[in-house]
């Protein structure tokens, strides 16, 4: 957790700054209300604000060992109390890495979001995803995938464009 | 002689070939859609649907209407441009709006890349609060001498902003301009007393009128406008002579370079639609005009509407760059 | 309105054809609410569009059914599947969907079934009885009293995250109402952080980000599991013990009231009010620590406040043609479409209006508890469906909803983003629901104070000044004071004490 948050703190930071750098060059006297309707004003002072918090937040990972240590006598005694099922399970049959999963899981959206839709027909495209997906974690055979991504795909598209009217990419 | 009847026939055959070709109405193969970048309920929206329920009949499909709002009107205008110019994609909007979009650099095309089918006029009315101390125009008039006025707008650059940039040009009274989020938030607003002043099309504020929410003091127009349920509107040049009439065309609009069949297709339908009782009521209670006006007479329309909108804002400094840039001339 | 006039509405509108429009419309409402990404709003546009050509007393018939539904249908999937259906019902997802995995899925889902009826019924007695008095409401807010609602409402965000660390819920918040300021701002139509893509000149639209913060990280996240995890959920009971709902009903009665005063504010809607009557629900509560683990009173305070809010809402269409919520909006405009003229002059061309509405009220909740309480089961069934079939289905939902909503591409893309950022921040404890509720008053605050600022010159007396205003400030500073380190600080100077002295 501690790491964690010094990553967030520093991105935080950053794009608090970003965003406070863009907010200053926008124009602020070029209207006929002068300063105070500022299209940067909000976002500057919100800017400011983000940029205290996440230095707060940063310089707490940093420096602060009592604050984590009492967060994890916390989340022991929470543990203790609800008997955690889901993390034991998952500790015991940990034999994929989470992260592997998580990278499959991000890249077969983006393939279909940016890759697939809007190039192909949005059946084609929605069934392929549907049907990768399975396959990659092996939910089921190739027919079964397919099966379930065509039934997918045209389900939500008879119900879409016909029913409720909508145009679909 | 037995050949040359034989040519006038064929010829007369050829002809009446090329005639039912040229004249076959459009059978759209698949629904119609109308972009309404606009949010539901507003006066684009209200017309396109009207209007696009009266065309169904006609054409034969389904028109669905979508309702993608942001950046003034440009962000659905630009999907509808994306979309394949094949005359099955529309969108529903204002001729004062679309106008603007090149100037105002929220979208590339100009004025001139649009078909517009026009089907209805409002004009704009310049109303108070109904419990306001300003009882008519000379009362604003005098009132804006003495000090600058709020005026609430739909927006920047939007159709009530226009208007009061109008206002000031021929009165040469400045105000203090309060934009909102549209037309409806600006009506609210001068019903519960933020604002003082609002300058929104007849559409916008005629509910208000009859709910005696609002006062109008005039419309911006040569002729009074009748609004049945509420009165007589005086027309603006009673007092201010020289100010032009001030309003919007709303109506349906398509990319230029759409099929020359699928145009023909939509002004016949489009003129059933017009004609149609269910138009020409909505129109009257609404307090605008109904009109019936494509083709090059809505190519003017939009021409003049750009030479004057877009200078009027320039010279105020709305818009940044100049129209000549645009090809946008002066009006005269 | 007299109880035998609404008595009267509401026989009229015991016809066959009236009743089948009322259930169908209702159902229709439930599955688009239930479905992530489409809204009631949605949902309502869609139909108003379908039944251009009915009559128009059924008209509105279906859509304030549809309207009802989605507001309630949203919960569904919330609980079931910690997905949102509609904004309105994030709020429900904390503690339906733990409620879920305890195995419980039918009683929460019956439990906000009837919370909503209740809300519903609520908000319409509301609607009947006092609607002159709520209108009222609708005009006194002014940009002054919007900016500081916008101030408590993100102030409340600092209650409402992981009692562990305020400080992440704070920063959540914050930079949702940071986001929510690209695109072109509605004082000057500057395009803000837009980069020069009209996409971003749009803004970044709230469906995409909800889904995608809540939905799509939902979706990664479960997949991050090894196991496939299947809760083993009996159905045992649904219905709702009444000693349950009567044990809660004091918050019953706060949700209500807050659902339909948030609903008569024009422009804030029933997302705004589920969160507001779940803050207070907690912070009102016995047993605090529990909301967020499967409290039945922070589900029962979720769902009636988004429902009461529906008949809040509609009070001031009816009484002033302004709408007090996005959905009421589009329904104003059919009203408009059909030629009935809301407004103050509506008792007098049309008194029984108000009446017929409260009935269609009655009979759109007597469906959506029919439908809801009889749908149960099967939809529990979907617990049971393996994940990796699942998930794919439900991210093409997710993606087809946040598409629907403005028909762009973009919507999706950013949908994509969102649940990636939303994916990180929950796994390291930063909370979601600040920077969905940053993201819905961002825009509220910065439009409200600029424009209350043109108004009087730059002067910020108003703000201090106006009577609403003064008691949003003191709500205000009640909430941060709870929550700061102040109330600790004194309690520990007390408690060392006392081992000194002995």
């Amino acid at each position: 957790m501690r790491r964690t948050d010094i990553i967030f703190g520093i991105l935080i930071v950053a794009v608090a700054g970003a965003f406070a750098v863009m907010s200053l060059m926008m124009p602020w006297y070029g209207s006929e209300w002068g300063i105070i309707a500022a299209p940067g004003l909000v976002p500057l002072m919100l800017s400011i604000l983000l940029l205290i918090t996440g230095l707060i937040l940063l310089l707490r990972a940093v420096f602060s060992k009592s604050f984590y240590r009492s967060l994890e006598e916390q989340a022991g005694d929470e543990a203790a109390e609800n008997g955690c099922e889901k993390q034991d399970q998952s500790e015991k049959l940990n034999k994929e890495p989470a992260w592997k999963r998580i990278i499959i899981t991000i890249g077969l959206a983006a393939v279909y979001i940016f890759i697939l839709m809007g190039r192909l027909p949005y059946m084609i495209s929605t069934g392929l995803y549907v049907a990768g997906f399975i396959l990659a974690f092996k939910g089921g055979g190739i027919v079964k995938s397919l099966l379930i991504g065509a039934v997918t795909a045209v389900g939500v598209w008879l119900a879409f464009e016909k029913i409720f009217l909508v145009v679909l990419p | 002689m037995k050949k040359g009847i034989f040519r006038i026939v064929a010829t007369l055959v050829l002809l009446a070939v090329f005639a039912s070709g040229a004249i076959a109405a459009w059978k759209p193969a698949k629904n119609l859609n109308v972009i309404v970048p606009w949010n539901p309920g507003g006066a684009s929206d209200l017309t396109a649907r009207m209007v696009a329920s009266e065309m169904e009949k006609p054409l034969g499909v389904r028109i669905s209407i979508t309702n993608t709002p942001g950046g003034s009107g440009a962000i659905g205008t630009k999907n509808m441009f994306e979309a394949p110019h094949d005359g099955y994609t529309l969108s529903g909007n204002a001729t004062n709006s679309i106008v603007t979009y090149q100037a105002m650099e929220l979208l590339p095309n100009s004025h001139k890349e649009y078909n517009s089918y026009l089907a209805v006029f409002t004009p704009n009315v310049i109303c108070v609060g109904a419990d306001s101390k300003i009882k008519d125009i000379p009362d604003l008039l005098a009132t804006m001498k003495a000090r600058k006025v709020t005026v609430g707008s739909a927006g920047v650059g939007a159709g009530g902003h226009q208007a009061a940039e109008f206002f000031k040009a021929a009165t040469g009274f400045a105000y203090t301009h309060v934009p909102y989020a549209g037309g409806a938030p600006a009506v609210t607003a001068t019903v519960s007393g933020e604002v003082e002043v609002v300058m929104q099309l007849s559409m916008e504020v005629v509910e208000m009128l009859r709910a005696k929410q609002l006062r109008a003091l005039a419309v911006m127009d040569k002729e009074p406008l009748e609004v049945e349920g509420y009165g007589t509107i005086p027309a603006i040049t009673k007092w201010i002579p020289n100010l032009p009439t001030v309003g919007s065309y709303f109506g349906l609009f398509a990319p230029k370079d759409i099929p020359a069949e699928a145009n023909q297709g939509i002004i016949d339908a489009f003129k059933v639609a017009c004609n149609s009782k269910a138009v020409k009521d909505f129109a009257i209670s609404k307090g605008a005009k109904p009109v019936c006006i494509y083709g090059a007479e809505a190519d003017r329309i939009s021409d003049e509407a750009a030479s004057l909108i877009c200078w009027v804002l320039y010279d105020n400094g709305v818009i940044k760059t100049s129209p000549e840039k645009f090809a946008i001339p002066r009006a005269k | 309105m007299s109880i035998s006039a609404f008595i009267i509405e509401f026989l009229k509108l015991m016809t066959p054809q009236t009743v089948f429009n009322a259930f169908w419309a209702t159902g229709f409402g439930i599955i688009v609410g239930m479905l992530p990404g489409l809204t009631a709003t949605m949902g309502v546009a869609l139909l108003t569009g379908l039944t251009f050509r009915f009559a128009t007393d059924q008209v509105i018939v279906i859509l304030i059914s549809v309207y009802v539904g989605a507001i309630y249908g949203g919960s569904r999937s919330a609980i079931l599947l910690n997905i949102p259906g509609t904004p309105a019902n994030a709020a429900t997802c904390l503690d339906g969907n733990p409620l879920a995995w305890a195995g419980k899925a039918g009683y929460a889902m019956g439990l906000a079934t009837v919370s909503s009826a209740i809300g519903t019924f609520f908000g319409l007695i509301c609607l009947a009885i006092f609607s002159p008095m709520l209108g009222d409401i609708a005009l006194s807010f002014k940009s002054w009293e919007f900016f500081v609602l916008a101030i408590f409402g993100i102030v409340i965000c600092g209650n409402l995250t992981a009692p562990k660390d305020p400080l992440k819920g704070w920063i959540a918040g914050i930079l949702g109402l940071l986001l929510s300021q690209i695109g072109q701002e509605s004082i000057q139509a500057y395009a803000r952080f837009s980069f020069g893509s009209i996409d971003m000149t749009g803004g970044l639209s709230l469906i995409p980000v909800l889904v995608g913060v809540y939905g799509v990280s939902e979706i990664i996240g479960v997949m991050k599991l090894p196991v496939d995890y299947t809760v083993r959920t009996k159905v045992a009971r649904i219905i709702p013990e009444l000693k349950d709902i009567f044990r809660y009903w004091k918050t019953i009665i706060r949700s209500g009231v807050i659902g339909v005063i948030v609903g008569a504010i024009p422009g804030v809607g029933e997302d705004t009010a589920a969160w507001i009557s779940y803050d207070f629900a907690k912070r009102g509560s016995k047993h605090p620590e529990e909301f967020g683990k499967g409290s039945y009173e922070g589900l029962i305070a979720s769902e009636t406040g988004n429902n009461a809010c529906i008949g809040g809402a509609i009070i001031p269409v009816l009484t002033l043609a302004i709408p007090g919520s996005a959905p009421a909006a589009v329904l104003l405009a059919a009203m408009w479409l059909h030629g009935i003229r809301p407004g103050p002059l509506l008792p007098i061309e049309q008194p029984q209006f108000i009446a017929t509405v409260t009935a269609i009220f009655f009979l759109a909740t007597i469906s959506m508890t029919l439908l809801g309480l009889s749908f149960v089961r099967p939809l529990v069934k979907v617990l049971q469906v393996p994940r990796n079939i699942l998930m794919p289905i439900i991210f093409t939902l997710c993606a087809v909803g946040s598409y629907a909503i403005n028909g762009r591409l973009f919507d999706v893309k950013l949908m994509l983003l969102f649940g990636v950022i939303g994916y990180f921040m929950r796994s390291n404890d930063f909370p979601a629901a600040p920077l969905v509720l940053g993201f819905i008053l961002g825009p509220m605050a910065d439009e409200n104070l600029r424009r209350a600022l043109i108004l009087k010159n730059g002067s910020i007396l108003p703000f201090f000044t106006r009577p609403i205003c003064m008691v949003l400030w003191g709500m205000t500073l009640l909430v941060i004071i709870s929550r700061s380190p102040l109330p600790g600080l004194v309690k520990g100077l007390f408690k060392k004490n006392p081992a000194k002295a002995a």
